[in-house]
């Protein structure tokens, strides 16, 4: 796939260097014109996947530019986003009966530039890391009847509760966390405080959006003790922290094949889309279905379901996983009831 | 057809004092903390700097004039390209400044429906600069205070409504 071009067309250097610094962390190419003449010349020559452009400007202004584009049969389906400080009703009809795509207003964050022309045409981060093939580094082998140990890291307690009520009759043990940092210092033991944390998963975040750090130097380590074989994380945490833990998670040995799995609204797609830049492949939909959850943990962990388990809880009741629930009566015997611990039973090959 | 209502030195003075502060927060991360405001046809100050000018033409005409003291055009200038700059990049970001305040200025002077035009920014650097009202019925002038700076941005508007 073609690298997007977005040419500029803008006399300030100034707006110049903050759109360049907007769209940095994307594979993007950028051209720019600093005024509506030279951005034509720009435009036919470049053939650009979408154009900037600026209303006030000296030798052909943005408003007869952006004219002169739409009557060029070339270049009259070349999104064009208006860039003005002149934002009242009638300039903006204005521009959008001219065939202007869209219209920010100066002055603006550069990366709400970034977000709008996100909506037409589709960029990639520079050095966004595929997620690990699980061919290429294997994962732990986990069967249905290991003792699954989950990290759930949320900042409502009573969700970590739930899942802990949840799966804990099937022997997985479920540790809580309120945030990325918490977990980091309270259960992975890879930081001291909360404010190294931070610092970590700040450094993490500038890789994230495509920068460098060394990673010798700040990469923590983990135990393999405290690793656990699954994390469930939300991702509504402030400062994208639960992107930047993810990738962390991806630089510690013990940890980058660990599956993570996003608790998030189904309404929350841009998150979702970054979390799969940085190795989150499994998404639960908040609110949490508790009764589907294990069957989704289950999937994340590659856990071969042809092996129907059960387990008994403290009253010595038997109990299974989500979906397999419903075969329990007929798949395990009688007998079985005085026994303790887990038993395996085996699901007909189509049980439907 | 109703004859549309002149703003006030009140409402002119509301307005910048609303995008001035907004425009240095966006764009340069620094606040600036509006003084009272003259809305009595102040007289000429004369400052040394750089000033940004854009005039109106049409419903409404004037011209707003930008004052930067030269410490603190430099220091917005270096928050704005996070390091050291040329006149030109001081110059320019004056420029480019003075046109997001006049901008939404004459955006809000269409909305009450008095459609006017943009110049192009003129900038204008040296001592002694003297910033005079004209015949104007509205004449505005604040001083904003801003972080880092003892020397405050003072923002001057002239107008006349037809």
């Amino acid at each position: 796939m073609s690298v997007p071009k977005i040419l500029s067309i803008d006399d300030s250097r100034m707006v110049h260097m903050f759109i360049g610094r907007g769209f940095a962390p994307y594979d993007v190419d950028l051209v720019f014109a600093s005024n509506g003449q030279e951005g034509l010349d720009a435009a036919r020559k470049e053939k650009p996947s979408l154009i900037l452009l600026d209303v006030t400007m000296p030798v052909m202004d943005g408003v007869e530019c952006l004219a002169k584009l739409k009557a060029d049969p070339e270049l009259k389906s070349i999104p064009v986003i208006m860039l003005t400080a002149e934002a009242g009703k009638e300039n903006v009809i204005k521009i959008a009966q001219m065939g202007a795509r869209d219209y920010i207003v100066k002055p603006f964050a550069d990366d709400a530039v970034v977000d709008r022309v996100s909506r037409f045409i589709k960029m990639n981060l520079k050095s966004a890391p595929a997620p690990a093939p699980a061919a290429v580094v294997p994962k732990k082998e986990i069967k249905a009847t290991d003792p699954i140990k989950v990290l759930v890291i949320d900042e409502f307690a009573s969700i970590v509760d739930s899942i802990k009520n949840t799966v804990s009759s099937l022997g997985w043990s479920v540790a809580g966390a309120n945030s990325p940092e918490d977990a980091m210092v309270s259960y992975l033991k890879c930081s001291t405080d909360a404010h190294v944390a931070r610092g970590l998963l700040d450094m993490a975040e500038t890789k994230r959006m495509g920068g460098h750090f060394s990673e010798a130097l700040v990469v923590p380590t983990v135990a393999d003790d405290n690793a656990p074989d699954i994390i469930l994380m939300s991702l509504a945490f402030t400062k994208n922290a639960a992107l930047s833990f993810a990738q962390l998670l991806k630089s510690i040995p013990v940890l980058k094949n660990v599956p993570i799995v996003a608790l998030s609204l189904k309404t929350a797609t841009t998150e979702q889309n970054d979390g799969k830049k940085v190795g989150i492949t499994d998404f639960i939909t908040k609110p949490i279905n508790f009764g589907e959850l294990p069957d989704s943990v289950m999937a994340a962990l590659g856990v071969d379901t042809a092996l129907f388990f059960c387990r008994r809880d403290r009253s010595g009741r038997r109990s299974a996983a989500g979906s397999f629930r419903k075969w329990l009566p007929s798949l395990c015997s009688a007998g079985e009831e005085k026994d303790s611990g887990p038993c395996e039973c085996r699901l007909p090959s189509n049980p439907h | 057809m109703t004859a549309t209502k002149e703003p006030s030195g009140e409402t002119v003075l509301q307005i910048i004092n609303h995008f001035t502060p907004l425009v240095l927060e966006t764009m340069a991360g620094l606040t600036a903390i509006p003084g009272e405001g003259n809305i009595a046809a102040p007289m000429a100050f004369s400052f040394n700097g750089i000033a940004g000018s854009i005039s109106l033409s049409g419903h409404a005409c004037g011209v707003v004039y930008t004052a930067f003291p030269s410490e603190l055009a430099k220091l917005i200038a270096e928050k704005i390209f996070g390091g050291p700059v040329s006149d030109q990049d001081v110059s320019d970001v004056v420029s480019e400044l003075t046109n997001m305040i006049a901008g939404n200025f004459k955006s809000q002077l269409c909305d009450l429906g008095f459609n006017c035009t943009l110049s192009i920014p003129s900038v204008v650097i040296g001592d002694k600069i003297n910033i005079a009202t004209m015949t104007a019925s509205v004449s505005v002038r604040n001083a904003y205070t801003i972080e880092g700076c003892q020397a405050p941005l003072v923002v001057q508007t002239f107008a006349a409504f037809a």
